[in-house]
């Protein structure tokens, strides 16, 4: 007899239901891992209409509610990635060094199959972001993993905080100074983009402010860029900027000071381990690959203590993907930042869950298991940082949204007419985004 | 043997061929003109009726039995005809040439400011500076019953304002309105430019808007009261926005798939403009926001054709699901087809646009839609009223009432039905008679003892379209002869050249190769396969191990 007593017609049911739907299960007697509350075996948790209801034992749902038991199970909050580029069409306005205006949240692709594969992984949200090619790039939408919907708003996560992508070192260096020979060509040229950038907005909101209280008739030049760096001065917007060295990650610190910004969590950050106290210290978070490094000069020293060095420190730190592989064993990489640094099970479980839903905002919805808190959970046969632990069941608002009983061959949404069966699938084995721009960029001198 | 064959083949085409190519058209000796005793529908949704029609001065001025006839108006006896409003075309890029590909892209200083005009954004040009009446297009979408074309330009973001016109030749009288509408897409700028993908497209357009209100607002208070302000400066491209601001101007923006149509919607949410949806492939996942945006919308006629059984790749693992996905495959292309049908049953007005569907096509498609169980009479509707009623232009257009232009199909049965067809148009009292369609000799690929014998004659310049996923690459071909065989280069923007290789012309069927260098190491090599019919060609190209993509592509020119 299968636990998860869920038919494939039920699956459809569910993967097809309209995105924003809620959905009420219950959960019996597994071993819930709270990350807030300590673990509690045997234990029941009541998921009403999208949102956990109770946590407790022998409770009941109502008629009609799905029941799952997770004897001998691990029932833990669904795992949140602060940092991926799955389910959007464009990743990089790479033509100018400051991009603030543009969003992801704008090309939000709900047919990308990463976004089921990191369900698979028990991943319920993942913070999309614009990528590293200008010092401030786009900004970012967080997504919760409602995959079967053919509507790109169902996959927002509804009010979360806005959020932007900043840069430094070598990758906005090389697009703008090498590639179109513009600043930032130097370190000290991206920090100057910044200045400038933060400079001219507080001016451009002062020009506004004026206007507004009567003092200027002529409305200054409405300027989107403008107006969303202004919004970071204010605090409306949480910086999340790709880093790996430590000279650099005071530098921004200092800018960041000086210009009154406080929200701010860096990206990769891997010298985040020599300015650890700094970062505690100023109140910045850190999201860090477990043990990936040296792939461009600027990350060549790095440490799979990282994540460690970072936590013992006080460091708001997680774990992230960057990749729509690694999204699907964040656990694995929670677990090899304990082998490496003696983490104890709560820590290194927080770097994926509780800890990047506080560094996107999102933390009085989803990362641990509480009442009133987002149906997100996953069920894991094994604990989630056993070498031998495979996702279950990832269940987003109350809804199952991957279930490996029913694990269905061709979890497409989008079918093209036109495209031949066979074809598709060659897509599937290549990387053909990125294959793809470059030969045809030769070909054909198109974008 | 072989040449007379050809001479022989060459004696019967050519006739064909002129005459197919030209469209008599009457030296006018009256401005009147009596459609007599033709079966008339009077607009979509009525039944045939025996009457008559007289136009004069282009305008309906009588219509029934028993009419009063000035003595020297011009009779077509009309006995065996069916009489129906010509059918208008709601947006196209009919009359307007495709640009020229010389048209060398200059580079850009700093791509992050490329200037207006560069990133696609010439929102204060108009398409009636480039109307080519004598365009092959205005003479093939008379072939298919319209009268009348929402022409809008050619180009990405926003590329300028769109006009009716009559689709007559001559040049002077062929407006109805001029700059009616403002044309948009979500295309990113070409090369490597702000905005180079959608989602700097998004923000431009909310910062241009949002720029053009302000200039409004600053223009209406200058000239209220100019003590105390800055002079307006002068900004073609905010101005020309103006009247979309103002609601008082419809933006057609282009939108083919479901997230673009999506996209565009929600966008409208940010910029609140009067937004037409146009060329829809893929919008019944749209629904609720099609109807919150409470305007009809364009579908595009280019619809997926029936799937051909694929041949099983042995070496396709088994465990691909190859039966379901066929299966879905199957319903996709169903649902397409059922886009029309679907507007329908849910109260969504539409009409038709027609950047993708070739005219000659046209026919074709709408035939599909009502195979699939759409009735004639609403596709008839959604090429007479609806497009009427949405270009502003029902009082003139739409039906056949007295007052309208004189814009009349005449066909030989009932419209939409097999072997139907149109042999007669009018245009604003301008009659145009077209050929009775032969069924074409098929051209023999082989004589009897299995030799090839006519191959297609490929020399020119070829303008192809690949599509890959999510986009479509355009690139240049050009074929010249060279004793029986063929030589061919590939021409790249910059003008460089590619020779093409194992050039290999069978009957129809064309198959060649070329190598091209790629970014990081190496090179990879495409190979093609086509299909020539005339001055189009169909087929695929494939690349190196990444797929095979479908090609098709026009002659742009032939030798002299």
């Amino acid at each position: 007899m299968n636990k998860y007593i869920l038919s494939i017609a039920l699956l459809c049911m569910a993967f097809f239901m309209k995105a924003q739907d809620k959905g009420s299960v219950l959960i019996k007697n597994g071993t819930l891992i709270t990350i807030t509350d300590g673990i509690k075996e045997n234990t029941d948790i009541l998921i009403k209409d999208g949102k956990i209801k109770k946590i407790g034992k022998s409770l009941k749902a109502g008629s009609g509610t799905k029941e799952i038991d997770a004897q001998g199970q691990y029932v833990m909050p669904g795992i949140v990635d602060a940092h991926s580029h799955i389910g959007i069409s464009a990743v990089n306005e790479a033509t100018a060094p400051v991009t603030a205006e543009v969003w992801v949240g704008d090309a939000i692709n709900p047919f990308d199959v990463s976004l089921y594969r990191a369900l698979a992984g028990g991943v319920t949200v993942s913070h999309a972001m614009h990528g590293s090619a200008n010092a401030i790039g786009g900004q970012c939408e967080t997504l919760k993993h409602r995959y079967g919907t053919m509507d790109p708003e169902d996959m927002r996560m509804e009010d979360a905080p806005r959020t932007i992508k900043f840069a430094l070192g070598e990758n906005p260096m090389r697009v703008h100074g090498e590639g179109n020979n513009i600043s930032p060509s130097t370190r000290m040229g991206v920090e100057q983009v910044f200045r400038k950038a933060f400079s001219e907005a507080r001016e451009y909101r002062n020009q506004w402010n004026e206007y507004k209280a009567g003092k200027t008739k002529v409305a200054p030049t409405y300027n989107l860029r403008m107006e969303t760096v202004a919004d970071i001065l204010d605090g409306k917007i949480i910086i999340h900027c790709h880093s790996y060295r430590a000279d650099e990650i005071l530098m921004l610190m200092n800018v960041c000071e000086e210009f009154g910004v406080k929200k701010l969590v860096f990206q990769h950050v891997n010298e985040g381990f020599k300015v650890a106290p700094e970062l505690a210290a100023w109140g910045a978070g850190a999201s860090v690959f477990s043990d990936w490094w040296a792939y461009k000069f600027e990350v060549y020293y790095s440490t799979a203590y990282n994540a460690a060095i970072l936590t013992k420190n006080g460091v708001l730190t997680s774990i992230n993907s960057d990749s729509g592989e690694l999204i699907r064993h964040l656990y694995h990489e929670a677990a090899k930042s304990q082998k490496y640094g003696g983490l104890t099970d709560e820590e290194a479980l927080k770097l994926i869950t509780l800890n990047p839903a506080k560094q996107l905002g999102i933390d009085d919805r989803v990362g641990s298991l509480e009442e009133g808190k987002d149906g997100d959970v996953v069920i894991f046969n094994k604990h989630p940082l056993s070498i031998y632990a495979i996702p279950q069941l990832t269940i987003v608002d109350g809804i199952v949204r991957f279930d490996r009983a029913n694990d269905q061959k061709d979890m497409r949404v989008d079918i093209d007419p036109e495209a031949s069966i066979p074809s598709y699938m060659e897509w599937n084995a290549h990387d053909h985004d990125k294959c793809m721009q470059g030969v045809f960029e030769t070909l054909f001198h198109e974008h | 043997m072989r040449k007379l064959c050809l001479s022989i083949f060459m004696l019967i085409c050519m006739p064909l061929y002129y005459l197919s190519a030209q469209e008599p058209e009457d030296i006018k000796l009256s401005n009147s003109i009596l459609i007599e005793n033709a079966m008339v529908v009077v607009k979509a949704g009525t039944a045939a009726k025996k009457s008559s029609i007289l136009i004069e001065d282009g305008v309906i001025t009588q219509i029934g039995t028993n009419l009063n006839v000035p003595g020297d108006a011009i009779v077509l006896k009309a006995d065996s005809l069916y009489a129906y409003p010509a059918f208008i075309d709601a947006c196209s890029h009919t009359a307007i040439p495709k640009k020229d590909k010389d048209e060398k892209q200059k580079e850009v200083k700093d791509p992050g400011n490329p200037g207006y005009a560069r990133a696609g954004i010439t929102p204060q040009k108009s398409v009636s500076h480039n109307l080519a009446l004598n365009d092959n297009s205005v003479k093939e979408m008379r072939k298919a019953g319209f009268a009348i074309s929402h022409a809008v330009p050619r180009g990405r973001m926003l590329p300028g304002k769109g006009s009716i016109i009559l689709l007559n030749d001559d040049d002077k009288a062929s407006y109805i309105l001029q700059d009616f509408s403002q044309y948009g897409s979500l295309l990113s700028a070409k090369g490597r430019v702000y905005p180079s993908t959608i989602i700097a497209v998004m923000s431009k357009y909310r910062d241009l808007i949002q720029q053009s209100k302000n200039a409004y607002k600053h223009e209406q208070d200058y000239l209220s009261n100019p003590i105390g302000l800055k002079r307006p400066g002068y900004a073609p491209e905010l101005q020309a926005l103006y009247p979309v601001v103002n609601q008082s101007q419809l933006l057609f923006m282009q939108a083919e798939k479901t997230l673009d149509i999506s996209r565009a919607l929600t966008l409208n949410k940010d910029i609140n403009t009067k937004m037409i949806i146009v060329e829809a492939k893929q919008a019944w996942p749209n629904l609720t926001a099609l109807k919150s945006n409470n305007a009809p919308i364009l579908l595009s006629l280019d619809l997926p054709e029936d799937v051909k059984e694929e041949k099983k790749d042995s070496t396709a693992e088994v465990s691909l699901d190859y039966e379901n996905m066929m299966s879905r495959k199957k319903q996709s292309i169903l649902d397409y087809q059922n886009q029309a049908k679907f507007m329908h049953d849910n109260n969504i007005a539409f009409s038709f646009s027609y950047f993708d569907t070739k005219p000659k096509d046209i026919h074709k498609n709408l035939n599909k839609i009502i195979e699939n169980g759409l009735d004639k009479q609403v596709i008839l509707e959604a090429l007479t009223l609806t497009p009427a009623k949405m270009l502003g232009i029902d009082q003139v257009a739409g039906s056949l009432e007295k007052g309208k232009l004189g814009n009349v199909i005449l066909s030989n049965k009932e419209l939409f039905t097999e072997d139907s067809q149109i042999e007669f148009l009018i245009v604003e009292g301008t009659k145009y008679a077209f050929e009775k369609k032969e069924k074409k000799k098929k051209k023999k690929k082989k004589s009897e003892d299995g030799e090839s014998t006519e191959a297609a004659n490929i020399a020119g310049q070829w303008s192809v379209i690949v599509e890959v996923p999510g986009d479509e690459q355009e690139a240049e071909f050009k074929f010249s002869k060279d004793g029986d065989d063929y030589t061919g280069v590939l021409i790249d923007d910059e003008g460089e050249e590619t020779p093409l290789e194992s050039i290999s012309l069978d009957g129809n069927n064309l198959s060649f190769s070329f190598t091209v260098p790629m970014d990081q190491a190496g090179e990879v090599t495409m190979d093609a396969e086509v299909e020539i019919d005339g001055d189009d060609m169909e087929g695929s190209l494939s690349v190196g191990t990444f797929g095979s993509f479908k090609m098709t592509g026009t002659r742009t020119g032939k030798p002299k």
